[in-house]
């Protein structure tokens, strides 16, 4: 049934990562390095979204604050112990997956609803934690500083540097990301998604699996977490603000919430085309919010969604058969 | 409810029927975990297993099908019995992260497991259809195959029959009874009342919570309170 138009999901693969390595030749200026150097980064904090909120159909707001967790912790490691970025990146990983698990075990136990409110609960506290806790975070001042990565005795400081860094750790991350939801696992996820109480008939140990789904959500926001505290060299309290949530639910709802490859595209254009755009920040927010509305209205399935749509009204229609 | 005492021997069928309201669903989920008694217990083949969580009374051979159809939508019909199964096949959750030849034949195993068990019910056409465009009578039978992928030594039916056309009917009526001579016990809640009298080899009757009559069919079909309770006096 595939013909010209639909290649084969692996030459699709491998042309994007093919374009992904040559993107640093594309792009010339220190600038555009930069915002692609972001939008990795987005990728992996997009995809931890998607996780609870396209695959457990658990709508998070805790985002951002595993990925500020991650950052400080991971920069608090490197300035006051002096330990490397990789002791970092996987010290920010684990308190990412460990305060996940100790807000969801209380409140997976609650209503979705109840659910959402306390993530969003969650990264209010974060901020005002690591905005009042001076002794450890310097508070609003920020955390100025942090040292760049090493690799094998190499100093990676420009942006090219870390464009390659970030791209073998968002292709490991959706790798990882791809082999969880096609697993066991994450068929184990979908069922909670789609109907809990028959899940759980069918033998499932729901509650376990929704903590696991969020505990890995935590570790991928500390990860990403850690990447942007090195990358950017200074931190500060802001990180935890709702703006992030926002940016992060217009990537996941329109890339296509609970495909892998739609929430990915998702981060790339909604990073790639408001900075290209130089829209005026607080007039894309607001544009963000126009542009969710309207597509939650038109294709609820997002972009995966709308192509999928696309894709099969292509196909000859099956009918179903009666019983 | 109170005072609902009964046992269903292995190899049985047994109807559960009563008005609405009478508490048989109810039962249902006590016995299956979804609510916890708050008095009295639940013993599945040699087991206490009251207050049991669902996911556990299931993973000890206990399946149950629910009043309202349920199966997962937007799944097709063929993921939806490998979801119910994959609990079954007595590994971790987290195994099968890695395509290894082991968990390339669990995989196998569901899928030729849920594909005869779709055949048996002759709704093979649609193994590859989302569940949600299924007819409301492929749904049905959809979701008997899934608490079958378990291989459960018991089956509990909430309205097998409930909604269903005449010929289905008939259909279903064969399946119980195919599947209760390979052994699985039935019980069955019904209000299909030619259906359970056919099928049943025993039958109790609930009455706002209470256990008012028990015993074979055709006895309890002229049981006093059982009239009483159905046509008022």
């Amino acid at each position: 049934m595939r013909r010209g138009l639909h290649p084969k999901p692996g030459v699709l693969v491998a042309t994007a990562v093919l374009l992904a390595l040559l993107m640093p030749l594309l792009a010339r200026s220190n600038y555009l390095l930069h915002i692609l150097v972001m939008t990795e980064i987005y990728v992996i904090l997009a995809l931890s979204l998607n996780l609870v909120m396209g695959y457990a159909g658990l709508l998070s707001l805790a985002p951002p604050a595993f990925f500020g967790i991650g950052a400080y912790a991971s920069a608090l490691l490197s300035l006051r112990v002096g330990l490397s970025f990789w002791v970092g990146l996987a010290s920010a990983g684990a308190a990412g997956l460990l305060f996940a698990v100790a807000i969801g075990v209380p409140s997976l136990r609650l209503s979705r609803h109840s659910f959402v409110i306390v993530t969003l609960s969650f990264t209010l506290l974060a901020q005002i934690v690591a905005t009042n806790w001076t002794e450890l975070t310097r508070g609003a001042m920020g955390l100025p500083g942090i040292p760049a990565v090493e690799l094998g005795g190499v100093k990676i400081t420009s942006k090219t540097g870390w464009y390659y860094l970030m791209l073998v750790l968002v292709i490991v991350t959706v790798a990882g990301f791809k082999a969880l939801v096609g697993s066991r696992l994450g068929r184990a996820i979908v069922m909670v998604r789609e109907d809990e109480v028959l899940a759980q008939a069918v033998g499932l140990n729901t509650a376990s699996v929704k903590l696991w789904a969020f505990a890995i959500s935590g570790l991928l926001g500390g990860i990403a977490g850690s990447c942007y505290a090195h990358y950017i060299s200074f931190i500060d309290p802001s990180l935890f603000d709702f703006y992030y949530t926002e940016n992060l639910l217009i990537m996941v709802i329109l890339g296509g919430a609970g495909t892998v490859w739609g929430v990915v595209a998702g981060a790339v254009i909604f990073n790639a085309i408001p900075e290209l755009l130089r829209i005026h920040p607080e007039l894309r927010t607001l544009l963000y919010g126009l542009v969710l509305l309207g597509a939650i209205s038109v294709a609820p399935g997002g972009l995966a969604g709308w192509i999928k749509a696309w894709r099969e009204s292509k196909r000859p229609s099956v009918e179903a058969e009666g019983a | 409810m109170e005072n609902v005492s009964f046992s269903v021997d292995r190899g049985e069928i047994v109807g559960l029927i009563g008005p609405n309201g009478s508490g048989k669903t109810t039962l249902f989920d006590c016995v299956t975990g979804f609510l916890s008694p708050d008095a009295g217990s639940v013993v599945f083949a040699g087991r206490d297993i009251t207050g049991l969580p669902p996911h556990s009374v299931s993973r000890m051979g206990l399946a149950r099908s629910f009043q309202q159809v349920r199966v997962f939508p937007r799944l097709t019909a063929l993921e939806n019995l490998r979801a119910a199964g994959q609990q079954h096949q007595g590994v971790h959750l987290w195994s099968g992260l890695l395509p290894t030849r082991r968990s390339r034949r669990l995989q196998r195993e569901l899928d030729e497991r849920g594909l005869e068990l779709l055949a048996v019910m002759g709704i093979s056409s649609v193994a590859d259809l989302p569940a949600s465009t299924l007819s409301y009578g492929q749904q049905k039978l959809l979701e008997i195959c899934m608490a079958l992928m378990s291989r459960p030594s018991m089956l509990l039916l909430d309205e097998p029959v409930a909604g269903v056309n005449p010929t289905l009917i008939q259909a279903i009526k064969d399946y119980i009874r195919r599947l209760n001579a390979g052994g699985v016990t039935m019980l069955v809640i019904e209000h299909n009342l030619e259906v359970v009298m056919d099928v049943c080899h025993r039958v109790i009757v609930l009455d706002s919570g209470e256990l008012i009559a028990q015993g074979p069919p055709e006895v309890v079909q002229t049981d006093e309170r059982v009239l009483r309770a159905y046509f008022g006096k």
